[in-house]
């Protein structure tokens, strides 16, 4: 409906009528937590305010001011409601003092709109962008429903000019609705349906070293169609609604190094890092060891964002290393030519990022451990919930996941489909996206609900 | 690779932004128009909540909205029938709880699921029938419980599981048939199986034969040779879904020829169900009498038959041999208003599904139900009562036969949540938790030697024990 009424209303109410949907969207899903955004958004008004004045007078004070105000709060309400409950569990835990806590709901897509917020007035500072004269304006950049909760991390310079001007044409709604359709079958056709078979394996005592790799494998193919599948959709929602947003992810497990796998997955999150803390903290332009150092923080931080758990920690950490080592050894192509070499690193890489899958996955670092051993110790036994978990529709998608593993390096199905130069083989992947897969989507999305009884209940 | 010419790409974009939009629409326009899912569900569906301006950031409000439009969306029940399909076609049962068998055959996972009753715990189930039977015994009445089998112990073959648990229960049940008064109709079923089908292919229950067959074995168990005095007469056919087949949204009918007795000269009049009150609570339960006013049956008396939805298809076949019976569709004898109807009948006929004789017959102890339900004419007798935090033990010292203690909601208690800590070995559950209210105020248990550990609101409940008489067990 919000599609339909921003089709046919003038263009001067269309940026309101945006931001009324995405707060309908955020209240129907957090409840009175939208007056965090509404907070966020005044904040970061007024400071990018401040931020616009100094950079104009040219008074460095203001703008730091201005940006550590914004950076401040956000990051206070991230840290209070996303790891305030995380950090009084530890406290207790070490019985360092006995702190009453009542334990604090988390506001859906805060990590998300708390970085976005917080580019805002970085980029003024630093001159990509503008302040925003209108309020209004900065409140749907910060509360945007297609990439609210799930992303991709849009960064305020790459979508300002498109806040104010934007036109939605013909072959961008087609392309959204192609985009669309294809993000809804990754997450519900193929996503959806191995993950019963990675909460099988993860659920398991001790699962057989074949149920072990069959839980990790399901459960790489489960994240990345479910993540990039979020991001196609709203990808897809951006283009229909006159938006391009950054991709967020290139085929990341054809990466032939760790570096490389940071280049292809969760693309607008490492960008946001890259810009905002490991070049102010000297990148690579540091000493060796400081740019050590540097790569270390930012994963620890990149950990730290996924969630408040030492499993996200651990994963972070775990990728810190493998980038620390990638960069003191040199091994960090982002290109092989070699065919035999680029398929043995693949298979290197794919393994070391299952190897950190566990550590995201798990409940917490002990299972986790555990788990990772089962990866690589004969024994165990095959849970009858793994074999239960694994229909033929499971298998298949998982089939298919574990497929598109071996396409080409650079084929960003989503991209593909979109694209503006169009043989007829992509049209006729374009008519089947709408035509077959979408509708699959739904049917498989109405049957999540399908509840019966086998006698009335009354 | 040949381009798509200029003059045909837009019309391709208008074709798939026409699709998308329709798609996502057209169930929008028909909930507009009055147009909803159909139940398809055996449930109710959930309703809208009540939407007010105080109400607006209660997230779970919002949840019951979306359950609201996911449950009425239409065409839902297309959408859930195309799944199905889908799951069929790539050889997936399309609801976890739903097996397929060979040659469109369907069978109830939970079933075949079941604890097997062997060894120990088949022990276990004799004692309880046995002691069922003291129970009535005592009271000058008579019971016989009638074990209506599980499709997959008379159909295996269509399995390419055989269902070990299932089949090891029957035979269980089976031996305890001539000892114990349990009237066990696998064998008749499984030899009249080879005429005809006794159960539907699709559904969980037997089919109108099938339960014939049962009517007539439970009537010469009561009076031997009884069934001879009547007949099994062929009343038509009826178009029966099969419950499975709605299970994974795939509405299927099959053809069901029924039968009903008759009794030569019989004549019975019939009363629907009533509604009835405990405590005066208004229950809707589903129960109906047939009485004679003539000539007399087979089976003499008044008739208690208490049955789940098995009872459904044995009806017809079954009440024609009865003087006055009342069919009532409950099958714990737990609830305060069963307890009148076993006291006014001459007979009870109790009616246990294969899968569910765990959960009503041993988990629960139907003995001690029984001694429950006819408390008032067992013996009192004392029983002590030891106290500790939030536990009471109860012992019963003096008993010289069957010893059974109960629980009762104090007055003026709506409800209380008792657990009963369990001691048989043979079975595998540590607890039993009876939830007490206006309807089912009170829960019995066998006494032990080492006295009955209860824990929860036991300070709601006032206590009391009754005796069965050790005496031989007759011949049912």
């Amino acid at each position: 409906m919000c599609l339909w009424v921003y089709a046919v209303i003038a263009a001067r109410l269309r940026n309101a009528w945006l931001l009324l949907a995405s707060l309908v969207f955020y209240t129907w899903g957090s409840g009175g937590l939208v007056l965090l955004l509404a907070v966020s958004t005044v904040v970061d008004f007024i400071t990018g305010a401040v931020v616009q004045r100094g950079r104009d007078q040219g008074n460095r004070q203001l703008v730091k001011l201005g940006v550590g105000v914004s950076v401040a709060t956000n990051l206070s309400m991230l840290g209070y409601f996303k790891y305030a409950n995380f950090f009084v569990e530890q406290v207790n835990a070490l019985s360092i003092a006995g702190i009453d806590w009542t334990e604090v709901a988390l506001p859906v897509g805060i990590s998300f709109f708390t970085f976005q917020s917080m580019s805002y007035t970085i980029d003024i500072a630093r001159g990509r962008a503008d302040h925003l004269r209108n309020p209004l304006d900065l409140g749907l950049y910060v509360a945007l429903f297609p990439q609210l909760v799930a992303g991709p991390i849009v960064r305020f310079h790459e979508i300002s000019a498109q806040i104010t001007h934007r036109t939605v044409a013909t072959s961008a709604i087609a392309n959204g609705a192609v985009r669309f359709a294809h993000g809804l079958g990754k997450k519900v056709v193929i996503a959806d349906s191995v993950a019963p078979i990675a909460d099988a394996a993860f659920a398991a005592d001790d699962p057989s070293l074949i149920a072990a790799w069959a839980g990790i494998v399901a459960y790489t193919v489960q994240i990345y169609f479910d993540f990039s599948g979020y991001s196609d959709m709203a990808i897809g929602l951006g283009m229909m609604l006159g938006f391009t947003f950054p991709e967020n992810f290139r085929r990341p497990y054809s990466a032939v190094s760790i570096t490389d796998f940071w280049r292809r997955w969760h693309i607008t999150l490492s960008n946001w890092f890259r810009d905002y803390v490991y070049i102010p903290l000297g990148g690579s332009r540091a000493t060796s060891r400081r740019t050590l150092v540097n790569l270390g923080a930012v994963f620890l931080l990149t950990g730290l964002w996924h969630g408040a758990n030492w499993t996200f920690i651990a994963w972070g950490v775990f990728h810190g290393s493998l980038l620390m080592m990638e960069r003191l050894t040199g091994q960090r192509p982002l290109e092989i030519e070699r065919p035999l070499e680029r398929i043995a690193r693949r298979i290197v890489v794919l393994v070391l990022v299952m190897v950190g899958w566990v550590l995201f996955r798990a409940a917490n670092i002990d299972a986790a451990m555990t788990y990772i051993t089962d990866l690589f110790t004969p024994g165990g036994e095959l849970p009858s919930t793994l074999s239960d978990a694994a229909s033929n529709r499971a298998v298949l998608a998982m089939v298919i996941g574990v497929a598109s593993w071996a396409l080409p390096a650079d084929l960003v199905t989503g991209r593909f489909l979109i694209g503006t130069s169009s043989p007829r083989t992509v049209s006729v992947a374009r008519v089947a996206t709408v035509v077959a897969v979408f509708p699959l989507a739904l049917v498989t999305v109405a049957s999540g609900s399908f509840s019966p009884f086998l006698y009335f209940q009354f | 690779m040949p381009r798509l010419s200029r003059r045909l790409q837009p019309n391709l974009d208008h074709v798939l932004i026409a699709t998308f939009a329709c798609v996502i629409a057209a169930p929008l326009v028909a909930f507009v128009f009055g147009v909803r899912g159909q139940d398809v569900e055996n449930r109710a569906r959930a309703q809208l909540p009540e939407l007010s301006a105080s109400r607006l950031f209660d997230t779970e409000v919002m949840e019951d909205v979306d359950t609201f439009l996911a449950e009425s969306l239409p065409f839902r029940e297309r959408l859930l029938e195309f799944d199905a399909r889908v799951d069929l076609a790539l050889g997936d049962s399309p609801n976890s709880r739903v097996v397929l068998g060979y040659d469109g055959w369907l069978f109830y996972r939970p079933a075949l699921e079941q604890i097997c009753i062997e060894g120990d715990m088949a022990l276990l189930l004799a004692d309880v029938f046995e002691r069922s039977q003291r129970v009535f015994d005592a009271v000058d009445r008579r019971l016989v419980v009638v074990a209506a089998p599980d499709k997959a112990s008379i159909y295996p073959e269509f399995l390419s599981d055989e269902p070990t648990c299932s089949l090891a229960t029957a035979e269980s049940v089976t031996q305890l048939d001539s000892s114990l008064g349990v009237v066990a109709t696998w064998d008749a079923l499984r030899s009249a199986k080879e005429e005809g089908l006794v159960f539907f292919k699709k559904d969980t229950h037997w089919n109108s034969r099938g339960a014939a067959i049962a009517a007539e074995i439970v009537v010469d168990r009561i009076v031997p040779g009884g069934s001879a005095r009547g007949e099994m007469r062929e009343l038509g056919q009826k178009i029966h879904e099969g419950d499975l087949t709605r299970f994974i949204s795939l509405p299927s009918s099959e053809t069901d020829v029924l039968y009903g007795g008759a009794v030569a000269g019989v004549v019975h009049e019939m009363s629907p169900g009533r509604v009835v009150g405990a405590g005066g609570i208004q229950l809707p339960i589903r129960e109906t009498l047939y009485s004679t006013s003539g000539a007399p049956s087979v089976v003499g008396g008044s008739t208690l038959v208490m049955t789940d939805s098995f009872g459904v298809a044995i009806q017809a076949p079954l009440y024609p041999f009865f003087d006055d019976v009342a069919f009532v569709r409950q099958r714990s004898p737990r609830p305060a208003y069963m307890w009148e109807r076993l006291l006014n009948a001459d007979l009870t006929v109790r009616l246990t599904t294969q899968r569910s004789i765990f959960a009503t017959v041993l988990r629960t102890d139907l003995a001690a139900d029984y001694a429950l339900a006819f408390r008032t004419e067992l013996p009192e007798i004392a029983v002590r009562e030891e106290r500790s935090n939030d536990s009471l033990t109860l012992h019963v010292d003096d008993a010289k036969g069957d010893a059974y203690v109960f629980l009762e909601l104090d007055d003026g208690i709506q409800q209380a949540s008792v657990t009963v800590r369990e001691d048989r070995t043979a079975l595998p559950v540590r607890y039993n938790t009876f939830e007490l209210t206006r309807d089912s105020p009170a829960m019995a248990w066998p006494a032990s030697a080492d006295g009955v550990v209860f824990s929860g609101d036991v300070d709601r409940v006032r206590v009391g024990a009754v005796e069965v008489p050790l005496v031989a067990v007759a011949e049912s």
